[in-house]
């Protein structure tokens, strides 16, 4: 029983890179239930108007685009498809828009968006709070160039929103991953300007996000991998997240035999 | 198998490939791996810094423009070097004590909207057993957190332990999912390697 308490942890981590390898190379296919939360979602998105006006800020960089990657093609490909004007921007987080703009690109293209009409990337602004705090204010002065370098003025989808007030802007979906994150879109721009704010969440802090999910004051939530999958099945095109899930689910379950068999070690070798 | 012929997908499977080995024990490869990405990351941030908030304030705004008023902020940020010097040492509190009192300002001018919105929303109707388990999970954890009245008292000890028992699932639950976030991050890598870089299952 003592042996259970000391796996090498080498073994479990090439038990666990087999599994994802082999769970990669042969899917189960594996059906993938969804969830109230991705419902309410994906409404929350498909039901905003027409003309709407949506930013959508990648505030995360290399660390976690292996989760927020798939949500972000996932929340543009359904704005592009409900034809909303998406405007592109983040704070801090200097990787995300380089991380995001190619797949913007590609999705714009198929979708006929011309940059600067139907999206536009805005880059990664310094300031944090002090940049939302600006954007609610002045919009063009808080970002003054695009991602190409163009003063931001210079574009049609930019004479749409002066300031990020809900006069201008009909929703926020942040990709969060930490801070600044969607808490600081919260306090600085979405709840005291009234702007719906929808946001994805790496799976590690889904947890401390759901109290703003019960609250209201997020009105919906992509939450981690399982919750992009979900979101991808609901906007009808599977991607990268709902490939994830077979491996995802083999994981959590060899996990979770590790954990009884090192509590049968554990609760063993107490006894003695 | 198609294998890429990409240099980027190379270099990317290649410092994957060096970081993992890290996970069998400790190695030049990994150390490598580390000292680069220490060093390009080192780089990359003071370029960064420099053309976002020391040019634009400093050479276009404080020199292009005239607005010496920036030398200020220019001045009150070097002060912090001051901490070198043990005789002048504490010229180096006066921005951290800026700096901290206007943080605090900024975020008591916006942060308590949110904060009291999170506490209303715990007001609930208790007419269903979510509700119910919130309303118990607030008040035991609340008091496990009270420290002014012992925990002797059976009361306050018994509602206290049942705080802790949320605590713990809490905890669980940001643990459990933290695991798979993990894993998650690995499942994105493994996509890399096989997909990017090998071409595994393209023609």
């Amino acid at each position: 029983m003592e042996r259970l308490m000391k796996i090498d942890r080498r073994i479990i981590y090439l038990l666990g890179a087999a599994i994802v390898f082999l769970t990669m190379l042969y899917p189960l296919g594996l059906p993938v239930a969804i969830s109230d939360l991705a419902r309410q979602t994906y409404n929350e998105v498909e039901n905003l108007p027409d003309d709407a006006v949506v930013i959508l800020s990648p505030m995360y960089d290399s660390g976690a685009m292996g989760e927020l990657n798939p949500m972000f093609v996932a929340f543009f490909r359904h704005c592009a498809e409900r034809g909303y004007k998406i405007i592109i921007v983040n704070t801090q987080w200097v990787q995300g828009p380089q991380i995001v703009h190619k797949f913007a690109t590609e999705i714009a293209e198929e979708y006929g968006y011309v940059y600067g009409e139907d999206w536009i990337n805005l880059g990664s602004k310094p300031g944090a709070a002090i940049f939302l705090q600006t954007a609610v204010k002045d919009f063009w002065e808080a970002c003054i160039e695009d991602f190409n370098g163009q003063p931001v003025e210079s574009y049609p989808i930019m004479q749409l929103v002066p300031k990020v007030t809900a006069e201008y802007v009909d929703a926020c979906l942040v990709l969060n991953c930490g801070t600044p994150g969607a808490p600081e879109w919260l306090a600085y721009v979405c709840q005291p300007e009234g702007i719906k704010l929808i946001i994805g969440e790496i799976q590690m802090s889904v947890p401390e996000s759901m109290p703003y999910v019960n609250s209201g004051q997020y009105a919906g939530m992509i939450a981690g991998s399982r919750g992009c999958a979900e979101y991808e099945q609901l906007i009808g095109h599977p991607g990268q997240a709902l490939k994830a899930q077979d491996t995802m689910s083999a994981i959590a379950l060899m996990v979770t035999l590790f954990i009884i068999l090192g509590n049968i070690g554990y609760l063993a070798t107490r006894k003695k | 198998m198609n294998i890429s012929t990409d240099p980027a997908i190379w270099t990317q499977a290649i410092c994957i490939l060096a970081v993992y080995t890290y996970l069998y024990k400790d190695n030049p490869i990994w150390r490598l791996a580390e000292t680069v990405y220490l060093a390009l990351a080192t780089t990359y941030w003071f370029v960064f810094y420099f053309f976002t908030y020391i040019q634009p304030a400093i050479v276009d705004k404080a020199i292009g423009e005239g607005e010496w008023h920036y030398f200020l902020a220019v001045i009150l940020g070097l002060m912090i070097f001051f901490r070198y010097i043990p005789s002048v040492a504490w010229l180096a509190r006066y921005p951290m004590s800026f700096w901290v009192g206007y943080g605090t300002g900024y975020i008591l001018s916006f942060e308590p909207a949110v904060w009291l919105t999170q506490i209303t929303s715990t007001f609930l109707a208790l007419n269903s057993l979510q509700n119910i388990l919130i309303f118990i999970g607030v008040l035991s954890t609340l008091t496990y957190f009270f420290f002014t009245v012992a925990k002797e008292n059976p009361v306050v000890g018994g509602v206290a332990e049942v705080g802790k028992w949320y605590i713990m699932i809490a905890l669980g639950s940001a643990f459990g999912n933290t695991v798979l976030y993990r894993w998650n991050l690995f499942v994105a890598r493994a996509n890399t390697l096989l997909f990017d870089w090998l071409g595994v299952g393209q023609a």
